[in-house]
C-alpha cells in the first residue's frame, strides 16, 4: 500500500464483536463480501420502512461501523493526522466503494473528497437526491479509526442527484 | 457443472467488504425499530440478494443436489461467512455445516438460531446456480449452544412461475374489454372504483390475452380464484396468517422483494394489488406511498403493468391526490 510509512501497525488486535477468546486475531473470518447491488435494495427497503431520514441514519451508522472495524482489523493507525488524505485514498481502493480522485484540505480544516465512481451512487442511478449514506459513514468511520479522533462526513454533491462526481466533506467532530 | 467465464466475470463483480460486527450493529438497530421477527426476515432477504448477486455474473451452473453440494463449499470460501462443508443430501434436500459461522459468533449466545443473513446468502447462491427455488432452515446454531451451525436447503413452494391464464373452457363474460380500457406496458394505473370485481375481471381478461399475472390481494386466495376464474396466476394473500403464500401487511420490504423477483422473471408482467387501503392502515400512509413509488419505478424499468384498485372515499382527499400524482388514474364504473 502506498503511503505505508504514515500507517503504523498496532501491536495487538482483538476479535471485537466475536465470542470466544478476544485476544485471538481473527481478521480472516470476520469480514464478508457484499455485492454492491444490495445497496439499492437496502436503500429502498429502509426508506419504505423507516422513512428517508431514518434510513439515511441507519445506513450511515452501518457504514461508520464498517469503516471503523475494517480499519482497526487491518491494524493501521496514523501517527500524523496530516496524512489522513493519502491514507484514505490508498485504503479506499481496497474497500470496494469506488475510487477517490482527489482530497483537498478546506480553509475550515476539513477535507473535501471527490469520488468519481461512487459504487453506492452508481448502484442507485439518477434518483434526484444524495444517496451515499454508507459511503459517507464508511469514510467517517475509517478516518476515526485511523486517527483516534471522531470524524463526521457529509455529502455535498452526488452523482445520483445529477452531479458529475460525488463530493464529501470530512471533518473532525467538534 | 459449468464454469463459463468464471475468471473474467468474477473480477468485474463489484463488491465491498463488511465486517461481522457491522452486520450485528445493523441487526441491533433494525431490531429496535422493526422488531426481532421483521429484522430476521430482512437479513434473510438481504442474504438472498447477496448470494444471487455474487453468482449472477459468474455463469456457474449446477443442476443436481449432488453438484450443488460440491460447488457451494468452494464458492463459500470466497464469501467470508465462515467455513462450510456439505453434509448428507437427497434428490431434493441438502445439508451444510458451518464450522465457524461469523454471523453466529458476532451475535453470540441467544438460545435461538441466529444465522439469518447466512441462510439467505446460501439460498441465493443455490438458487442462482441451479435455477431452482429453495428455502433454508437452520437446525443447529452456535448461538443456541450447538457445536456447529447446520442449515438445510429444502425445495421452496414460494416460487412464482410467470404464466398467462388459459382461455380454455372460459365462459364468455362481459369483461371490461380492451376497447374500453387501454393498458400500456411500463405504466402503473390507479383504478378508482367501488366495484372490485370489475378490476379482477380486467386482470383476468389481460392475463387470458397473454399477460403473465401476479395477484396480490387482501381477499382470501381460494375465493378469488373460484369467483374470478383466476387459475394459473400466482396469488399472494395480504394477511398475518402463517402460510407460505401469505405476506404480513407490515412486511412491505418482503412484498417488494417478491414483486421484484416476479418482474425479473416475466416478460409481459401484469400485477394487480388489491388492498392498498389495508396496507395504509397496517403501516402508515408515508410508508405505503413510498412502497407504491418503489413498485412504480420497477414497473417502468421492467416494462410491466400495475393495477391498483382503490375506493376513493376510503382516503382523505390530500392523501388520494398524492397517490393520483404517481399513477395514471382510471375511473372504473360499475
Amino acid at each position: 500500500m502506498k503511503g505505508g510509512s504514515t500507517l503504523l501497525k498496532k501491536d495487538h488486535v482483538t476479535s471485537e464483536g466475536l465470542t470466544g477468546d478476544p485476544t485471538v486475531p481473527d481478521v480472516r473470518a470476520s469480514f464478508f463480501i457484499v455485492p454492491t447491488d444490495i445497496l439499492e435494495a437496502l436503500h429502498q427497503e429502509f426508506s419504505a420502512l423507516a422513512g428517508e431520514r431514518s434510513s439515511s441514519g441507519i445506513l450511515y451508522r452501518t457504514g461508520y461501523r464498517c469503516g471503523q472495524t475494517v480499519t482497526a482489523k487491518m491494524n493501521f493507525q496514523l501517527d500524523d493526522d496530516g496524512m489522513l488524505g493519502d491514507a484514505l485514498t490508498n485504503l479506499w481502493i481496497e474497500i470496494g466503494l469506488g475510487r477517490i480522485s482527489s482530497i483537498i484540505p478546506t480553509d475550515e480544516g476539513a477535507l473535501k473528497i471527490v469520488s468519481e465512481e461512487s459504487t453506492e451512487a452508481r448502484s442507485m442511478g439518477i434518483v434526484r437526491k444524495k444517496v451515499c449514506d454508507i459511503t459517507t459513514g464508511y469514510l467517517a468511520g475509517t478516518a476515526s479509526a485511523l486517527t483516534g479522533h471522531d470524524f463526521v462526513c457529509e455529502e455535498t454533491r452526488c452523482f445520483s442527484n445529477g452531479a458529475e462526481q460525488c463530493e464529501y466533506i470530512l471533518r473532525r467532530k467538534v | 457443472m459449468e464454469f463459463d467465464s468464471l475468471d473474467t466475470e468474477t473480477a468485474e463483480t463489484p463488491f465491498f467488504i463488511m465486517p461481522s460486527n457491522a452486520l450485528k450493529s445493523l441487526r441491533d438497530e433494525l431490531a429496535i425499530s422493526e422488531g426481532e421477527k421483521l429484522t430476521n426476515e430482512m437479513l434473510y432477504r438481504y442474504g438472498v440478494r447477496c448470494g444471487e448477486g455474487m453468482i449472477e455474473r459468474m455463469s456457474i451452473k449446477a443442476s443436481s443436489t449432488e453438484e450443488i453440494s460440491k460447488v457451494v463449499p468452494n464458492l463459500w470460501a470466497g464469501v467470508g461467512l465462515g467455513r462450510v462443508s456439505a453434509g448428507p443430501f437427497t434428490a431434493e434436500e441438502l445439508t451444510f455445516n458451518f464450522q465457524e459461522s461469523i454471523e453466529a459468533r458476532a451475535v453470540g449466545k441467544t438460545n435461538e438460531s441466529s444465522c439469518h443473513f447466512t441462510r439467505g446468502y446460501l439460498v441465493g447462491i443455490a438458487q442462482q446456480i441451479s435455477d431452482k427455488s429453495f428455502k433454508a432452515v437452520e437446525t443447529a446454531c452456535l448461538s443456541r449452544g450447538d457445536d456447529v451451525c447446520t442449515i438445510k436447503l429444502l425445495p421452496s413452494t414460494e416460487y412464482f412461475e410467470p404464466v398467462a391464464e388459459s382461455t380454455e373452457g372460459a365462459a364468455k363474460k362481459d369483461y371490461i374489454g380492451e376497447s374500453s380500457i387501454k393498458l400500456e406496458p411500463g405504466v402503473s394505473y390507479l383504478l378508482e372504483t367501488d366495484d372490485l370485481a370489475r378490476c379482477y375481471e380486467l386482470f383476468l381478461e389481460r392475463t387470458m390475452a397473454g399477460a403473465q399475472g401476479l395477484c396480490i390481494t387482501r381477499d382470501f386466495p381460494d375465493r378469488v380464484r373460484s369467483k374470478f376464474n383466476i387459475k394459473k396466476s400466482p396469488v399472494i394473500w395480504l394477511s398475518n396468517a402463517d402460510l407460505e403464500y401469505a405476506v404480513e401487511p407490515v412486511q412491505l420490504g418482503k412484498l417488494y422483494h417478491k414483486i421484484e423477483d416476479f418482474l425479473k422473471k416475466t416478460e409481459k408482467g401484469l400485477i394487480i394489488l388489491v388492498g392498498i387501503e389495508y396496507l395504509i392502515t397496517q403501516n402508515n400512509y408515508s410508508s405505503a406511498l413510498k412502497f407504491l413509488q418503489l413498485i412504480k419505478d420497477q414497473i417502468s424499468i421492467f416494462g410491466a403493468t400495475l393495477l391498483v384498485p382503490i375506493v376513493p372515499d376510503a382516503l382523505a382527499e390530500k392523501d388520494l391526490k398524492l397517490i393520483e400524482r404517481e399513477f395514471e388514474t382510471i375511473k372504473v364504473e360499475k
